[in-house]
């Protein structure tokens, strides 16, 4: 447009690009690549740190799993003496009665 | 069409795949660790940016922390880059959208004259009439929407393509050419009398 061309050409007149020097730009590309290594060799180290964490925490946590002492599995005799009596072990007394332990076995089931 | 302008897109398609393979594979490089890849990207950025960050700020230091808190921003989520995007645009977004949020933000410091391009031997009343034309067309300017004006400074002044101010703006290129149709109406209107003079 006519007029679009005359108002461009008056407004180029008064006003231009952004000015920069060269040696400006440089000096803040050189500001940036300094921050952005700092920032990655950061990255670089928090995550080698995060990995080292990890590990050890998986580790600590496998060391505590096989301190924990076992409990021996719940027994028919060991139900008789007083023991924890597991409802398996209760019921193999039940199907399997030899020599009366399924009185005990029974009685002790009650009880609890 | 004629097959020279066939050609020549062909050819500006082949360079824009060209350039995206390329930056994938400097910031691949980046998200290894590699500095200096880094340091490439920003020097091959810079000016651009800069530019934006003044047209948006209007402040040389302003300008200057935008830049470098956009690249800054870039370095802590190279991860989230997806390679085999161009790296420009996802640039020109952060600086864009952290450009308009410190407008609004923050009370920035007055908006400072562009170095003025005349020669000092330029006689006084000559000098006053840019300055005075020149207030006029910032005036103008201000009259348009923050985005509007940014893409008619960057097509007419600084000599961006639509084509770039659209992929900064992550805009499609006829939303480009509206805004640039949108402001020209503006200002034909609000400046009629310097074309009448």
């Amino acid at each position: 447009m006519r007029s679009n061309a005359r108002l461009r050409a008056i407004w180029r007149g008064v006003d231009g690009p952004v000015p920069m020097g060269e040696a400006h730009l440089n000096q803040l590309a050189s500001r940036i690549a300094d921050d952005s290594r700092r920032a990655l060799r950061a990255r670089k180290s928090w995550t080698r740190a995060a990995l080292s964490i990890g590990f050890a925490a998986a580790a600590a946590a496998a060391m505590a799993i096989a301190m924990i002492p076992k409990r021996p599995a719940p027994t028919l005799l060991g139900a008789i003496k007083g023991d924890e009596a597991s409802a398996r072990t209760f019921e193999v007394a039940m199907v399997g009665p030899r020599d009366g332990a399924w009185v005990i076995a029974a009685a002790i089931g009650t009880d609890r | 069409v004629e097959p020279a302008l066939v050609r020549t897109e062909a050819a500006a398609r082949d360079a824009a795949v060209a350039l995206v393979a390329e930056e994938s594979a400097l910031v691949a490089r980046v998200q290894a660790g590699d500095t200096e890849a880094f340091d490439i990207l920003v020097r091959r950025y810079i000016r651009r940016a800069f530019t934006v960050a003044f047209r948006l700020l209007g402040h040389r230091e302003d300008a200057e922390d935008l830049v470098q808190e956009t690249f800054m921003i870039l370095v802590r989520q190279i991860d989230d880059f997806q390679l085999g995007r161009p790296f420009g645009p996802w640039m020109y977004r952060i600086l864009i959208n952290r450009g308009l949020n410190a407008r609004k933000a923050r009370a920035l410091r007055r908006t400072e004259a562009l170095p003025e391009d005349v020669s000092g031997d330029e006689a006084p009343d000559l000098a006053l009439e840019r300055a005075e034309v020149r207030a006029r067309f910032r005036a103008a300017l201000s009259k348009l929407p923050p985005r509007q004006k940014l893409v008619v400074e960057l097509i007419e002044l600084d000599g961006f393509t639509r084509g770039e101010v659209a992929d900064a703006l992550d805009i499609s290129d006829a939303t480009v050419r509206w805004h640039v149709h949108d402001a020209w109406r503006t200002l034909r209107r609000v400046l009629a009398p310097l074309v009448s003079r």
